[in-house]
């Protein structure tokens, strides 16, 4: 008998969508601003609601519905001001292997902060559609199916999210510009 | 290298803009999630999965095994008083009235959770701080994070809207705790505590109340909120003056710790206005909130759970030497 069988047909969905799509719904709250210890966590609580609700979902609606919930979850978490540093050296420590030296590791955090940063600056709604488009790759009609949303919203937000990343960018470009000819 | 060092001339602004773009998005390529993060995931949603489906196999069990043995097993259960077995299921609406019967001058019905988790009554330890995170301990369908939020007129060591992490209790009756104080607020205060089943109504029910051990030299109001009292912006369906009118008892705390009982029927709104009975089973957030009157405050909570039913303890307990 094979495990799908001994699991009956629930179980055997969730493993399923767990499989599937785990490493995307980590991601997106990560990217929509939950920070990294309480990303396992937040993940855990999204596939609950998952496990709570699986008789509701329909099987076209299964990667909107994990991104909604991660929505809702990242919203409640973001609000969280962390008590201790994010990228932490214990962090770093746990890093999956890169291949990169702690030099250049130290660097790639660096940067991520500063996506971090330049991210909080977006509302939720434009955060989404930006992380999907330039994360995630979606293309546009594929952000339109996970956010129910028209095409035509896709649109105009991820417009609206590239203007508000051009100007971080540059006036971090700037800041680097300045730090640079002190140095 | 940088390029005045090699002599190159020095990128123009947008190749400098762009290259650091990219940079930044590539920077994302770390976010991944680390070792048995997945399979943690599987193992809570496959407790979820058998939390729902346990009581479908009762009937079946019953049935194969025949009439006789049935008889005998639903008797054998009626003197067991078995425990309930959490649930997971959407609040149906009220039956609809027949035709026939006369009208009554009733309140509204109210309207059902989209979800609610059934708690057991098994497993009441909802808070000991003992792990160091600030989620809520996963036991009886329960899940949440523990959070703070004041009205902004003055400062709590943690900040509005934080999630809460244990603190070290030292010389105390266990290791880990909860600590908060705060200057003197003028609005509605302070408020922390955590959702019981985050997106759901907490079905509970087949408990009694909420039991602490607290320690401070103010009051604090130990209470719950229900849907009917949330924001709608919450999921909630309050308007109005009946917007977080939350079902609560004031508790003087003392500065040792003390163990306090809050049972469901003690509880009640504090603005007549908007007043209705409490229904346990449509509960969202467990709260402590101290008003502006008992700030600035000083406070440590630990050890929060539910009161089983049955349990006889109503006068507060004094910590053990």
């Amino acid at each position: 008998m094979d495990r799908s069988s001994r699991e009956g047909p629930h179980k055997a969905r969730f493993r399923a969508l767990v499989s599937a799509h785990f490493d995307f719904v980590w991601r997106s709250l990560r990217r929509l601003g939950v920070a990294s210890a309480d990303v396992d966590d937040a993940a855990q609580e999204v596939f609950l609601v998952l496990a709570r609700r699986l008789d509701d979902l329909d099987d076209s609606r299964e990667r909107a519905f994990l991104f909604a919930t991660s929505l809702r979850v990242a919203a409640t978490r973001r609000r969280s001001v962390r008590r201790r540093p994010e990228h932490a050296l214990d962090e770093l420590e746990e890093l999956p292997e890169t291949g990169l030296s702690p030099e250049e590791l130290s660097e790639l955090y660096r940067a991520r902060g500063l996506l971090d940063q330049i991210l909080e600056g977006m509302s939720l709604e434009l955060r989404s559609v930006f992380v999907l488009a330039e994360l995630e790759e979606l293309s546009a009609p594929e952000i339109a199916g996970v956010l129910e949303i028209p095409l035509g919203t896709v649109s105009s937000r991820l417009r609206s999210a590239r203007e508000s990343w051009k100007s971080a960018v540059t006036r971090l470009a700037q800041q680097e510009s300045f730090k640079g000819r002190r140095r | 290298m940088s390029s005045s060092d090699s002599g190159a001339p020095p990128p123009r602004a947008s190749d400098a803009e762009e290259k650091l773009s990219a940079e930044l998005l590539a920077s994302a390529r770390i976010d991944a999630p680390g070792p048995g993060a997945k399979r943690r995931a599987l193992q809570a949603g496959f407790a979820a999965l058998d939390a729902r489906e346990r009581p479908s196999l009762r009937p079946i069990l019953i049935g194969a095994a025949g009439v006789a043995v049935a008889a005998a097993a639903v008797f054998a259960l009626f003197l067991r008083a078995p425990a309930r077995v959490a649930d997971v299921r959407p609040e149906l609406p009220p039956p609809a009235p027949a035709k026939s019967s006369p009208p009554k001058l009733e309140a509204e019905p109210l309207r059902p959770c989209p979800e609610v988790v059934v708690a057991r009554g098994n497993e009441p330890l909802i808070e000991d701080w003992e792990e160091p995170n600030s989620t809520v301990l996963r036991a009886d369908g329960r899940s949440g994070a523990w959070l703070t939020f004041d009205d902004g007129t003055a400062k709590q060591n943690v900040p509005s809207s934080s999630q809460l992490e244990p603190s070290r209790i030292t010389g105390g009756r266990s290791s880990y705790g909860l600590h908060l104080s705060g200057g003197r607020f003028t609005e509605w205060g302070i408020t922390f505590g955590t959702d019981l089943a985050t997106g759901a109504c907490y079905d509970a029910s087949a408990y009694d109340g909420i039991a602490f051990w607290a320690k401070g030299e103010v009051a604090v109001y130990v209470g719950v909120q229900v849907i009917d009292i949330q924001s709608p912006k919450f999921g909630g369906f309050c308007s109005g003056d009946g917007c977080y009118n939350s079902h609560r008892k004031r508790v003087n705390l003392s500065p040792a710790w003390q163990r306090h009982v809050v049972r469901w029927s003690e509880l009640e709104q504090l603005n007549p206005a908007s007043r209705f009975p409490l229904d346990t089973k449509r509960i969202r957030f467990l709260e402590f909130t101290i008003l502006p009157d008992d700030t600035p405050f000083d406070v440590w909570v630990d050890d929060v759970s539910f009161v089983t039913k049955g349990a006889g303890v109503s006068a507060p307990e004094k910590a053990r030497p």
